[in-house]
This record gives structure tokens, C-alpha cells and sequence, in this order.
């Protein structure tokens, strides 16, 4: 019998593998996408939106989309309207909080300028317009199906 | 009753903007200590000095726990919220200053950036002070229609709030059911009316019509939703958990809207009201419901009962709406005249009112006072005392937003 780092090192080259390693990278948030929405100034249409995603209607825990109460338990942050000067640093702590892989997602509706760019990670989209809950949900959708790849 | 709608500074002289009956304008500051409200409008009342004890159990602005970006300062031993101060400034957007040397038509949409879910009572009251300014008369139809949509953004308002309490006190099902209704009369909105919350339809002096059948095909869809709603309410009525967790929460009295000056569903809890609705021509016969108790759950069933009241006034107002439309001569005049006017309206928590001053077509000056404002002062009133269990239940009844406060 040979030395077993010989006996294993033979094995390894001389044997295929018998799974090939993915050349694109998998989408660690399929069917499980939680996201965690920060209200950065916003009148409270969004918001609003975002709690009519709750209805029966869109039943977001079939796509495995949960809403949590903090950000270090999410995957997604969602930025409601640009934020206003007093809600920066607060965005920008979640943003600290967020446990890696994690995206961002900044959403605006149709309003005055009233908010300040800022450079935001990740950012995996940037909606903008008048919003309705059906569109925020299919955006949702697509980023838990695989928009959004870490 | 009288109330102090705001602390104004006019010419240089500080004026106090006052509601009383029928009238609504503005009296001397000299007659202040007729209003324990001055007070707190004026920023005088300070935190008081916290015992040892005592620590500042700070919530916000980000907490999963509240629905929009506010801190509460919460001072307590552990267990009860011996005092709590409301910080709304981080949704300060400035609208007010905004407005200035915009002309009528620019502030219109501003006014209804200021809370989505009020955005249709701004506006008509915004529109209105302007229609006072310039004598402009709206028709009989833009007025029926106005009225109507008010009742509309009220029954919609209702269900999301009654919809937070019952999500606070955990009745998952029947929140998941009102949920769906909220979400369909959005849904109705949008397909009658091109916008879920009602934006971009009303216009100085006019409204965005829609011909009477299909007026006629709203008014039945809704009454389906409030149907379903009023069969909801009734079963949860005897949910004795769900009663138990809101009855002596949040407790207000009379005594507090003296000292804070608040109106609408929060007032009507404790007994009164100052439903500007009683002084409409085209509501004739109006009558505000009330209700004892002063807590939650008396606030509960003043929304409850209001939806079913706001589906009977759209039926009587939908039969006076005339098929023919005549269309009302607007002139904004562009001189350099300057104009001053008042505008209300009776939105879902309570009365908007809109004082304006115009140089031309251009706004110089504009102060709102929202019914939120007085509805955070309330808040923070019967927070004193609750335990930390009962805060979901306490905030939520009231139904107001920081956003309609902060401006």
C-alpha cells in the first residue's frame, strides 16, 4: 500500500471530478430574500406601497421575500426616497450594519429634489417614478429569483 | 370649543391662528392665556428634570418596531413610560418654505407631497384658500366631487389604521383581510381615478371628472369593500382578546384637549367633536359620530363606525351629481395685488387648515397647520403611565403621520 498523501494525491489527478464547479455564481438569495426597509424621508406613499405588499394579493412569502425588523438580519436594504440631511448618518449606519453579501435598493417617487445623493454600495437598483405595490413587487421578485449576484 | 391651530408671525407681530365654531382666523397674542396650547406651539415647555431612576430609553429613528423614521425618547425605570417626547424632525422637509414664490399651481403638488395619505385633503384645502383669494366659485359638481373623494381617502385611512391596531394586538387574519380591502380600494383609485392616493386630480378651481357611469360602477365597487369591512368589524367585535387589548389604552380626556388642542377620530373618543363637515351646505343633516371612553378602542370604533358613515355620504352625494358639467372661469390674476385667504378641510384624523398669503400668483407666505401636529402631542399625553406591551396599541389608534407632522 502506498503512503496515503501519495495514495491521495494519485487519486486526485488521476481521477475526474464527478461534480463540475458552476462557472457562473449562484444567487446565495434565491427563495430567500429578507429585506429590511429604511424610511429616509419619504411622504409615506412608499411606505404604504410597501405595507400593501403584505396583502393576501402578492403572498411575498411564496417567493421566499420575509420584511425583518433590523438591519443585521438582512440581505436586502431598501431606501425609501432620497434621504433628507438629518436621516443620513442613520442610512448610512445601516448600511455598516448589513452582514455581508448584502445589496441596496434605492426607491423615489415622483417629488421635489428633496434628499442628498450619496455614493451607496451594492446598489443592485434605483427606482423612480410613481411606484405602485405591483411594480415594487415584481422588482422584489426578480431580485430574489436572481438579480441580485454577490 | 376653541382651538389653537398655530402660532403665527404676520408683519412682524405674532398673531394666534385660531378655530372656533365657525370662525377661523386670528387673534391678538395678548389673548394666549385663553389657549393652554400656547405653550407647546410656542416651544415652551421643556423636558422636565428626570430623576435618578429613571433612564432615556431611546426608539428610532430606524426601529423595526415603529412604521415611519421618528424617535420616541421614552424615560422610564423599566417597566412603565413615566414621560415621552416625540422627535419627528428627521422627516422635515421643508414644504412650507418650499412654497415661497411658487406660484399657485407648483404649490398645489407640493402641498400634496406632504403626507401621501393626506395628500387629497391638502390639496382641497390648499385649493381652497386659493379659490377664496382669488373669488373664485367652483362648480356644484367639483364641490360634490370633492366631498366624495374626501369620504374615499377617509374609508381607505380607516382601514390601514384599524389595520395596525388589529396587526398590534396580533389578529393576524382579520389584518391580513383588511389588507387585502386597503389594497383594493388603492386598486379602485388607480383604475377610476389614474392614482392610488388620490393625487393629481384636484386643481384650483376644478377636479378631474369622470362621466357618471362610471361614477355610478365606483360607488358599487366600493360599497362591495365596505360591505366586506363591516362583516369583518362585526366578527371582530366579539373577539374579546382583541376588545381586552385596546380598552383602557391610551387613555385621553378632556383635560388634554384643552391643554393640546387636538381634533378629529381622537377628540370624537373622548365625547366632543369639531367635524368641519358640520358647516357643509351640501351635506345637510350631518351628524359627527362620538364615542366615550377616550381609549383605543373608543378610537377604534369612531373609524369603524366612520367608514360606514362616509359610504352613506358618498351614495347621497353621488345622486346630486349632475350629468352635464358646467365649467368654472378660472383667472389667476398675475398683478402684483396681494391677497391673503384661508382654506380647510376635513381630512381623515382630523381638520387641515391652509393660511396663505399670495403677491400675484406667486405664494409669500403659507403656514398649515396638520391635525397630526396636535395627534403626536396627544401621543406623547397617553403614552405617561403605559406599560411598554400597550405602546404598539397606543401609537396606532391615533393615526397619525410624521410626515403630515414634520412637513
Amino acid at each position: 500500500m502506498l503512503l496515503w498523501p501519495i495514495y491521495g494525491l494519485s487519486k486526485r489527478y488521476s481521477k475526474r471530478y464527478k461534480f463540475d464547479i458552476p462557472s457562473k455564481p449562484r444567487n446565495p438569495f434565491r427563495r430567500s430574500l429578507h429585506v429590511f426597509v429604511i424610511d429616509a424621508g419619504s411622504d409615506v406613499e412608499l411606505l404604504l406601497e410597501f405595507y400593501s405588499l403584505m396583502s393576501p394579493k402578492y403572498n411575498i412569502h411564496r417567493y421566499g421575500i420575509f420584511f425583518v425588523n433590523t438591519p443585521r438580519h438582512a440581505d436586502l436594504l431598501v431606501i425609501l426616497s432620497k434621504p433628507t440631511e438629518k436621516m443620513l448618518p442613520i442610512v448610512k449606519e445601516a448600511i455598516n450594519h448589513m452582514p455581508e453579501p448584502f445589496g441596496v435598493l434605492l426607491i423615489e417617487n415622483e417629488t421635489f429634489e428633496n434628499g442628498i445623493d450619496i455614493g451607496l454600495p451594492n446598489l443592485v437598483g434605483r427606482l423612480k417614478g410613481n411606484l405602485e405595490a405591483e411594480e415594487i413587487f415584481k422588482k422584489l421578485v426578480e431580485i430574489a429569483k436572481g438579480g441580485l449576484i454577490c | 370649543m376653541k382651538r389653537l391651530l398655530g402660532v403665527v408671525n404676520i408683519d412682524g407681530k405674532e398673531q394666534l391662528f385660531v378655530s372656533s365654531g365657525t370662525f377661523v382666523g386670528f387673534v391678538d397674542s395678548s389673548q394666549s392665556k385663553e389657549f393652554k396650547a400656547y405653550n407647546w406651539q410656542k416651544g415652551l415647555i421643556k423636558a422636565k428634570e428626570t430623576k435618578d431612576e429613571l433612564f432615556n430609553f431611546r426608539l428610532g429613528p430606524s426601529a423595526g418596531a415603529l412604521f415611519e423614521s421618528v424617535v420616541f425618547n421614552i424615560y422610564t425605570y423599566g417597566e412603565r413610560m413615566k414621560e415621552v417626547y416625540i422627535d419627528n424632525t428627521y422627516k422635515s422637509r421643508f414644504i412650507e418654505d418650499k412654497m415661497i414664490n411658487k406660484d399657485v399651481f407648483e404649490a398645489l403638488k407640493l402641498s400634496e407631497q406632504i403626507c401621501a395619505s393626506f395628500s387629497f385633503s391638502h390639496s382641497c384645502a390648499f385649493s381652497r384658500a386659493v379659490e377664496e383669494a382669488f373669488g373664485i366659485t367652483p362648480d356644484d359638481n367639483t364641490k360634490i366631487m370633492r366631498l366624495i373623494l374626501l369620504e374615499v381617502e377617509r374609508i381607505f385611512n380607516h382601514i390601514f389604521v384599524i389595520s395596525r391596531l388589529s396587526g398590534a394586538a396580533a389578529q393576524k387574519v382579520f389584518t391580513n383581510h383588511l389588507i387585502y380591502l386597503f389594497d383594493e380600494i388603492l386598486s379602485l383609485n388607480k383604475t377610476f381615478f389614474g392614482s392610488r392616493f388620490l393625487k393629481n386630480i384636484n386643481t384650483i378651481g376644478t377636479i378631474k371628472g369622470i362621466s357618471k357611469d362610471k361614477m355610478e360602477e365606483f360607488v358599487k365597487k366600493l360599497d362591495d369593500i365596505v360591505k366586506e369591512f363591516s362583516k369583518l368589524y362585526q366578527f371582530s367585535l366579539k373577539s374579546y382578546n382583541y376588545l381586552d387589548r385596546l380598552h383602557n389604552t391610551g387613555i385621553l380626556t378632556m383635560e388634554d384637549f384643552e391643554s393640546i388642542n387636538f381634533d378629529g377620530p381622537a377628540l370624537k373618543a373622548i365625547g366632543a367633536s369639531l367635524d368641519t363637515r358640520v358647516y357643509e351646505e351640501l351635506l345637510e343633516g350631518f351628524d359627527s359620530i362620538v364615542h366615550e371612553g377616550g381609549d383605543s378602542l373608543s378610537r377604534m370604533i369612531v373609524r369603524a363606525e366612520e367608514i360606514m358613515q362616509s359610504m352613506e355620504l358618498i351614495k347621497k352625494l353621488f345622486q346630486k351629481l349632475k350629468t352635464s358639467n358646467n365649467k368654472t372661469n378660472i383667472k389667476i390674476e398675475k398683478d402684483n395685488q396681494k391677497r391673503t385667504a384661508i382654506g380647510f378641510a376635513e381630512s381623515p384624523s382630523g381638520a387641515i387648515y391652509y393660511y396663505i398669503e399670495l403677491l400675484g400668483d406667486k405664494i409669500k407666505y403659507v403656514y398649515i397647520s396638520t391635525p397630526s401636529m396636535f395627534l403626536i402631542k396627544a401621543m406623547e399625553a397617553s403614552l405617561v403611565g403605559q406599560i411598554f406591551t400597550d405602546f404598539a396599541f397606543t401609537i396606532d389608534s391615533f393615526g397619525a403621520f410624521f410626515a403630515d407632522a414634520a412637513k
